[in-house]
């Protein structure tokens, strides 16, 4: 019965992108779907792209093991959400309408002027190495997941999961992508809604759970975790910090791009917020109500795909775990598509000049995924360590880099292009040192001081920039 | 409610109620500038 459920859904997705094709006739289609996806559309496919299978297992895991205060992601995401939806979006839309930009780069080179192309080089090699290896390390997870709900073997699991990805993003572009993360997030949301609300009553309600877990270690239940001083400051703001890095995420900054007018802006911003308020707190009440129904668990991760085995019909169980695989699945096609744009439109089209004319682009893009997706399923099937190290800093390094230049660019006049190369170098390259050196365990999560740094590059590079007259 | 502290109930119940109600606000507040 999970196998049927999860079966149809596979084939639902291969349907969306067979739909989506037929209106899939040039770049402007392939890249951004025409700037023609409606309110719902754009703000559920770019919550459910930006959550990856991180909100169903890892944040349902960490409350479980860390209680009430474990939830503070939940207001930093949300407070993530509120910077993209009012302070990004709109401007960006209306921006990139205005300038012809298709992806995240082109707005950048478009608005600030990149005659050596420097900004659009800088731009698609930060892109390339954070989502390159982002790509295979979800894969990874939907062959990982596939082996855990259908009992298929790893392999057989990353190329199935991959194939129905490359597939249907392949045919529809942005349009597919965007319809089926529309589906994957309707999903998600329901899932994340019915599961905590039935483990809740298990557990005897909101207020049984927080005085089962108050016997268990008061602690469970204080905002601050019974943390005080330096390691309370590091608690909240490494988990309130994860919200930095909405801004700088291409994969979902093209959604608003895509979006068909101003007015759908402002009910997607509504609709966003309730997403991810139902989301964020259905993984957290799942994990604490879990805790009081299935205490001791090894590995709390899976507590979501335990409970939904043990306590719901297969038929409801199968779509719990097709949820899972959404939340997965949703975030590779959308990374995979905006990895190929970088490659095709970004470096091909505009550096080198070549694949210009409308049918060259298109074919490029279609190259670009497939030529992507395979190598990404072969390092996923593979399990090539090295290229999992970079998925470490993928959402900080994108976060960093271009969070601060974005949000700089569409709200003052200050920032060059020079401004923006130092901003999301530094935003990078202090990512990854701060990383590398052990600080975000001892310190602060990396994503903040490199995100603060970033900034203060942008502008300190674009005064020179505009004192010197040119940098270089 | 008396399991845990109110700051508990205010950081579980009220702050992701906020967010929905500012969200219908900033909304309700648009379209009447709009109108």
């Amino acid at each position: 019965m999970i196998a049927s459920v999860v079966a149809a859904y596979m084939a639902a997705l291969l349907v969306i992108g067979a739909l989506a094709a037929r209106l899939t006739r040039s770049p402007e289609d392939f890249f951004l779907a025409g700037r023609s996806i409606g309110s719902w559309v754009t703000a559920i496919s770019s919550t459910a792209s930006s959550e990856s299978g991180w909100v169903v297992l890892g944040a349902v895991g960490m409350t479980y093991a860390g209680g009430v205060s474990a939830l503070w992601y939940a207001p930093g995401c949300l407070a993530g959400y509120v910077v993209n939806l009012y302070l990004v979006a709109p401007r960006l839309r209306r921006e990139a309408a205005a300038r012809g930009s298709l992806t995240l780069p082109d707005f950048l080179c478009d608005r600030l002027g990149d005659p050596g192309h420097i900004l659009r080089l800088a731009s698609v090699l930060v892109i390339f190495v954070s989502l390159g290896g982002y790509v295979a390390a979800q894969l990874t997870a939907t062959g990982k997941a596939m082996e855990a709900i259908l009992g298929l073997p790893y392999g057989t699991g990353v190329v199935a999961g991959g194939v129905v990805i490359l597939v249907y993003t392949l045919l529809g572009g942005f349009r597919a992508v965007s319809w089926t993360d529309f589906v994957q997030g309707l999903i998600m949301v329901f899932a994340l809604v019915l599961m905590p609300l039935l483990v809740l009553r298990e557990a005897g309600g909101y207020s049984a759970v927080l005085a089962a877990l108050s016997e268990t270690d008061p602690n469970l239940t204080l905002v601050t975790g019974g943390k005080t001083g330096f390691a309370l400051f590091g608690l909240v703001t490494g988990l309130f910090g994860i919200g930095l890095g909405y801004p700088g995420q291409p994969h979902v900054l093209t959604r608003y791009m895509a979006a068909s007018g101003e007015e759908k802006i402002r009910q997607t911003q509504v609709i966003a917020l309730v997403w991810g308020v139902l989301v964020f707190y259905g993984a957290g009440f799942l994990g604490l109500a879990g805790r009081v129904v299935l205490p001791g668990l090894k590995d709390p991760e899976q507590l979501f795909p335990l409970l939904s085995r043990q306590m719901l019909h297969p038929l409801l169980a199968g779509v719990m775990l097709a949820a899972i695989l959404s939340a997965i699945m949703s975030t590779v096609s959308s990374q995979l598509l905006v990895a190929a744009s970088a490659v095709s439109r970004d470096l091909f089209e505009k550096v080198f000049g070549v694949a210009t004319t409308g049918r060259a682009s298109l074919l490029a893009g279609r190259a670009a995924v497939v030529v992507l997706g395979a190598a990404a399923m072969a390092v996923a099937v593979g399990e090539v360590r090295v290229v999992f190290w970079f998925v470490l800093f993928a959402w900080s390094g994108l976060g960093a880099a271009f969070g601060p230049v974005i949000l700089l660019s569409l709200w003052t006049r200050s920032v060059t292009r020079w401004g923006a190369v130092a901003g999301i170098a530094t935003g990078f390259l202090v990512t990854v040192l701060w990383k590398v050196a052990g600080l975000s365990d001892r310190i602060v999560y990396e994503l903040v001081p490199a995100f603060l740094l970033a900034g203060l590059a942008t502008l300190a590079a674009s005064a020179l920039d505009r004192r010197t007259g040119k940098l270089a | 409610m008396e399991n845990a502290p109110l700051a508990t109930h205010v950081f579980l119940l009220a702050v992701p109620a906020a967010f929905v109600v500012g969200a219908l606000l900033v909304f309700v507040w648009g379209k009447r500038r709009e109108s």
